[in-house]
């Protein structure tokens, strides 16, 4: 095996397909990357048993093979070479030999056969979508989901569709405080589609999906498994086996109070509150009178702040809620528009957030019980 | 001037068992983990101790000391109960009542003493009650500070009650060892028994500068004021003491073993115990501390953090299970298990978006609720009925047995 290629090809290569890989498996030859030259080029795979990932990379193969190189170590010393052209050889007894101007190294290998090639997905739906598209929909919803390990089918982004509405793909997050909805509509969505996939693969995904412009993502659904390709980049993950908790019975019908208010602003004091809140577990007020929106935090030994905001305001006017700030900063981060419409109803029902005159996108966030709420 | 009331059960495991049991009255018997080898007597009763029994000494010694020993196996379940409803009776009488252990309590009754016909009727009155309700005896001590309302207790028993005033001081009490304060352990006794230091009255008329040579500034200081009678007289009650840090139990296994179901067993117990004191107390937290201890007497520690703040002792007891089974070593037979929530919050509930979560919440309360009622454990896991924690434990920390408000 032997090829010849750009450093800056192969070291983005190298770096994508490298952050999947897991060193601290039990099954070593994981910790690998699959190097593949044939006629088509060289393909790089990475596979850690619950995510894995393809990627074409532009080579002129000289002789083809297939050889396994340790990940961490070929992506450590890749991304310190010099720019310019890199010759790949695999010689004698394993060893791979990589030149660069007057000076090479030489790595050893593990033959590729043993290697856990990443499977077919068995296809019960196919769906195509825009790039960027795809990766603001998960932009919109990922950061809502639950990292906690006892918490297994919020530890992804659900993906569904029904027949009801034929051609809307909707994605819904959530940690069990808050959720994220983003609708969208679609060219063609079949049929009834109900998958959790992991946020593992989908930062992955959105990692390469960010820096597109243009281009459809290919996203084929399988009863455990599925796979998104993009250009030259291919990325299988197994599902989330679960029951994902009913999203549609938690958005509330109506709400009792709306408030228009510029996301600018709003963000720019909640992240002021933060910097106090952060010393007394999060927690702001929100409190409305008057078309005037306060945002207050105080932490005991720290101090205290209280922001003003002009709003519009539809519905009762005095209301005081209290809510984790960092909930509603990462809402605000991820709307991506001028103007929300917060909506809020009693000190203890959920609070909701979306994009002024946009109905594609809902957040909905539970407040938190303080003492003076509980005596309420 | 103020006035500090101590009170002191006397032999309270052992004659809450009696009282518990009439066959047990006036039998001599010891509290403690049954006759297993190496268990100890965690409490004799008077009639136990007549024998020369002693707190601490192996139940084996016990045994020999007196044949017809009786051994109970404590039931720390009952003795907080007890414990309970005695802080509640202590508390009609002033706020200012600090609990120190778990049959030992200060109350500040500077102003409230008058309300009930002075210190001594008030202190008759309490002896009184206790003894009416369970038929248990106790020690009171009363005096201008803490030190010497505790030593007061101690001059006395069983069932005593002594008043020390400042005017007392030192001559009533100038031949009391020196070991009867509060503070005064073996060591420092036998120190000051070299300085030729025995009694109270001694150490009253021992020189400042000399203590202070010889224990250094603080402690020296400290001893001089004790001699002088001189201590604190702040009764801190709980609900005014600064808020937690951390809040964990621990336990001593009674055997060494290997055998993980079982350690889970304990841990699940344990955990339980720690979610339902968060719980108590209006706390949550998100860091999961989990420790073990090792026949050699080595130490292993790990400890997780979530985003959630949770009080729900399966949870813990789920997360603390998972540092567990990542342990990569397991050749060491385990002595010893504790876990451990940080990062606290306090009166704060991030409220649940799906119903099923707040359900648990309540079904959390509806149990915290029937165990106030009825008394520690009456609704536990059936999986934990097997790992009772028997005798005096780490377990139990003041705050577990303070009334609920």
């Amino acid at each position: 095996m032997e090829f010849t290629c750009l450093r800056d090809d192969l070291q983005k290569g190298v770096q994508i397909v490298e952050r999947i890989v897991s060193t601290r498996s039990t099954l070593p030859i994981i910790g690998n990357i699959l190097f593949e030259a044939n006629k088509k080029g060289l393909k790089l795979s990475a596979n850690n048993l619950e995510v894995g990932i393809e990627l074409q990379i532009e080579a002129n193969i000289a002789k083809e093979g297939a050889v396994l190189v340790p990940a961490k170590t070929l992506a450590s010393i890749v991304s310190k070479l010099p720019t310019g052209e890199v010759l790949f050889k695999l010689k004698d007894r394993g060893i791979i030999n990589l030149s660069y101007k007057k000076s090479n190294f030489n790595l050893h290998s593990l033959p590729a056969d043993e290697f856990p090639h990443l499977p077919k997905v068995k296809e019960d739906m196919a769906v195509k979508i825009e790039a960027p598209i795809l990766s603001k929909m998960i932009s919109q919803t990922i950061f809502s989901s639950s990292t906690t390990d006892d918490k297994y089918v919020l530890n992804g982004v659900l993906f569904t569709s029904s027949k009801k509405e034929k051609n809307i793909l909707r994605l819904v997050a959530t940690d069990g405080y808050r959720l994220a909805c983003r609708s969208q509509e679609l060219d063609e969505v079949a049929g009834e589609i109900l998958a959790i996939v992991p946020n593992r693969a989908l930062s992955e995904l959105n990692r390469t999906l960010q820096q597109s412009s243009s281009g459809n993502v290919n996203v084929i659904f399988g009863r455990d498994q599925i796979s998104f390709r993009y250009n030259d980049f291919y990325l299988v993950s197994r599902l989330i086996q679960g029951k994902f908790p009913d999203y549609h019975q938690v958005i509330p019908k109506k709400s009792e109070t709306k408030i228009k208010v510029k996301s600018k602003l709003l963000l720019s004091s909640c992240e002021r509150a933060q910097v106090i809140a952060a010393s007394a577990a999060n927690i702001v007020r929100l409190e409305i009178k008057e078309n005037e929106l306060r945002i207050i935090a105080s932490a005991p030994d720290v101090g205290n702040i209280e922001e003003v905001l002009e709003v519009e305001i539809k519905g009762p006017e005095k209301k005081a809620v209290a809510f984790n700030v960092r909930l509603i900063i990462d809402a605000l981060r991820a709307i991506e528009a001028d103007e929300v419409m917060i909506e809020l109803g009693s000190a203890l029902s959920p609070g909701i957030i979306r994009p002024l005159n946009v109905s594609d996108y809902i957040y909905i966030v539970m407040p938190i019980r303080t003492q003076e709420a509980v005596s309420l | 001037m103020k006035t500090i009331l101590h009170l002191d059960m006397n032999a309270f495991f052992a004659s809450v068992e009696q009282a518990a049991n009439p066959a047990l009255k006036g039998k001599p018997i010891v509290v403690g983990g049954g006759i297993k080898k190496g268990s100890v007597v965690a409490a004799a009763s008077y009639e136990a101790k007549a024998f020369g029994i002693k707190n601490g000494m192996s139940t084996w010694e016990a045994k020999r000391l007196c044949p017809h020993l009786i051994t109970v196996i404590g039931d720390m379940a009952k003795y907080i109960y007890t414990s309970k409803i005695i802080t509640g009776m202590l508390r009609d009488y002033t706020d200012l009542v600090e609990i120190f252990s778990i049959d030992e309590a200060f109350m500040d009754i500077s102003k409230t003493k008058n309300n009930f016909g002075g210190e001594i009727k008030l202190a008759q009155e309490i002896k009184k009650r206790i003894k009416k309700r369970f038929g248990l005896t106790c020690n009171i001590g009363i005096g201008p500070n803490k030190l010497m309302a505790k030593l007061a207790g101690e001059l006395k028993k069983p069932d005593g009650l002594i008043i020390l005033k400042k005017e007392d001081i030192p001559e009533k009490i100038k031949d009391v060892a020196v070991k009867k304060l509060c503070g005064i352990g073996k060591k420092t006794e036998k120190y000051l028994a070299e300085l030729g230091v025995k009694t109270f009255g001694q150490l009253n008329k021992y020189p400042r500068e000399k203590l202070v040579k010889r224990f250094g500034l603080a402690y020296g200081e400290q001893l001089y004021q004790m001699g002088q009678g001189n201590g604190s007289s702040t009764v801190a009650p709980y609900y005014k003491e600064t808020h937690a840090k951390s809040m964990g139990h621990s336990y001593t296994l009674p055997k060494l073993t290997n055998d993980m179901d079982q350690v889970k067993g304990y841990l699940l117990r344990l955990s339980e115990q720690v979610g339902r004191r968060l719980r108590r107390d209006n706390y949550r937290g998100n860091v999961i501390h989990l420790s073990l201890g090792f026949g050699n007497y080595k130490f292993w520690g790990k400890q997780k953090k979530i985003e959630d703040y949770i009080n729900d002792g399966y949870r813990i007891f789920k997360l603390a299970e998972k540092t567990l089974d990542q342990r990569t070593t397991t050749d060491d037979q385990i002595r010893f298990v504790g876990v451990s929530v940080s990062n606290l919050i306090h009166n704060l509930d991030q409220i649940s978006i799906f119903e099923p979560d707040e359900n648990k919440k309540r079904l959390l309360k509806t149990i915290d609720k029937l165990n106030n009622r009825y008394g520690e454990f009456t609704i536990e896991r059936a999986s934990i009925m097997e790992t009772i924690l028997q005798g005096k434990t780490g377990m139990v920390s003041p705050k577990s047995y303070h009334l609920n408000e």
